[in-house]
Order: structure tokens, then sequence, then C-alpha cells
């Protein structure tokens, strides 16, 4: 059952990457993404990791989107944004990089080999405690330098996006 | 039945081609900002599937970390994409050019 749902969930997640990829409008665009995103938590949940797949829905469906969405509409609705169809060379030569990108990455995880004996994943109902230890005991400083990082990163956002005195112009 | 870890890898690869296809091919500064975030998710799924694959945890922590960096990351991003809408009046990544002359 659950190997069906990921397949599903997988190729649900293709399919909204490809649409963000090739839709007109940026609204419908960034939709799609939320999409993907919901597909990704799906799989994050099946992988064993619920609470990473909880995050990004609140976090990334969430949160982030929203800020996405908020900016779109604020700066042009219904523009209009083209491929690149005017140069068709870019495009084949995008596309190429695009797949020998894929085929490289596909080779080596392929080539990759496991070793054979592997502790199990804490139980799911286990895993946001485990987490937290982790978080918590062994990754304390990186914890810490992040929230220092997101105010540095508020501060920095409302400075650029404030409006600057005609004066300074 | 456990899932392949191939197949979660080759679904990261996958996604992550597609967003490199993405920032190459549009102009909008935007959709190449959602193609950037696309591309980090992709990295995420990879770690999750070494982090399932190998039954360490500490995947799912550097995970964590990345959706932090990804949120701090798109607040800072759009503001430059506002600032730059306010003083150019486009989101065309053709125009913005600068600094290339």
């Amino acid at each position: 059952m659950t190997v069906v749902l990921f397949y599903i969930s997988a190729f649900l997640a293709v399919l909204a990457a490809l649409n963000l990829i090739l839709q007109k409008k940026t609204m419908n665009a960034a939709l799609s993404l939320v999409v993907c995103l919901a597909a990704l938590s799906i799989i994050y949940f099946i992988l064993s990791a619920p609470f990473i797949g909880i995050i990004q829905l609140v976090v990334y469906a969430g949160a982030v989107m929203v800020l996405f969405l908020v900016v779109i509409m604020l700066l042009d609705p219904f523009s209009e944004v083209v491929l690149r169809n005017h140069n068709r060379l870019w495009v084949f030569f995008s596309v190429l990089l695009g797949g020998g990108l894929f085929a490289l990455l596909a080779f080596a995880f392929s080539t990759w080999q496991p070793p054979a004996d592997t502790p199990a994943i804490p139980a799911a109902a286990r895993n946001t405690e485990a987490l937290a230890e982790l978080l918590f005991n062994k990754y304390l400083l990186p914890f810490e330098a992040v929230s220092i990082l997101i105010l540095v990163a508020i501060i920095g956002a409302v400075v650029l996006a404030k409006k600057q005195p005609p004066a300074r112009r | 039945m456990p899932i392949p870890s191939l197949h979660v890898l080759i679904l990261s690869a996958l996604l992550f081609a597609i967003g490199v296809i993405g920032v190459l091919l549009r102009r909008n500064l935007v959709v190449m900002f959602l193609c950037v975030e696309l591309m980090l998710n992709a990295a995420n799924l990879a770690l999750i599937g070494f982090s399932q694959r190998l039954g360490l945890l500490d995947g799912q922590v550097v995970v964590f970390f990345v959706i932090v960096l990804a949120a701090a990351e798109a607040a800072v991003g759009l503001a430059l994409v506002i600032a730059l809408y306010r003083s150019r009046r486009t989101l065309d990544a053709d125009q913005l050019n600068l600094m290339k002359y």
C-alpha cells in the first residue's frame, strides 16, 4: 500500500515540477510548486521522517509559499513570461545540460553500494524524540547559529524592501 | 515491503535536473527563484533517502537546517526582488544587465 502511495506521490511531484517550468503565468507556477512540496511531504512520511514531513507542510508549503504568493500578487499578477523560444539553441543546450546532469546523478546513485548491516531508524512514534535529542546535543551550536542567521535575514529583508528616501536616489 | 532507496534517489535527481532546466530556461526572476527552491527540495529528498537507508537520523537534522535556511533565503531573495522591481520596473532577468558591460 505504502509502495503504491510512494509511486503516486513521486509521479505527482515530477508532474508538478514540469508544470512549474512550463507554466506561462507566475502565479500558476508558484501553485504547482505547492503541489510538488505536498507530494514530497507525503514521501517524507513514507520514508519514516514524519517530523520533517510536518515541517515541510507547515514551514515550506505554508509560510514560504505564502511569502512567494504575496510578492507575486504585489508585483505583477498578469505578466506573461515566455520561454526563451526565440533562441532554439539555448533551449536545446539547457535541456541537454539538465539531461546530462540527471544521467550523471543517476549513474552515481546506482553505483553506490550501501553497507550491508545498517541499524534500523527509530520508529515513527519515537522519531521526533530522537531528532530532538540529536538536535539539542550534537547539533546545538549549529542550531544557535541558525537562530542568529534568521535574525540577520529578517533585518536584511526589512532593510532591502524598505522604500529608499528620495534624496538618496 | 520497503521502498527501494535507489528509486528515491532517482526521483531526487530528476527533480534537481528539472530545477536546473527551469533556471536556465525561464527569464522571470520569481520563477527562477521557485526553481531554486525545487532544487533545494530535491537535495532534501536525497538526504532523507540516504538517512532512511543508512539508519542515521543526522540526515534528517540536516534537512531541518536546510528548510530553515531556505526560509531565510526566500525572505532575503524576495526582498531583493521587490527592491529591484521598485528601481527597474521589470522582473526580466535579461534586462537586468547593468553589470554586464
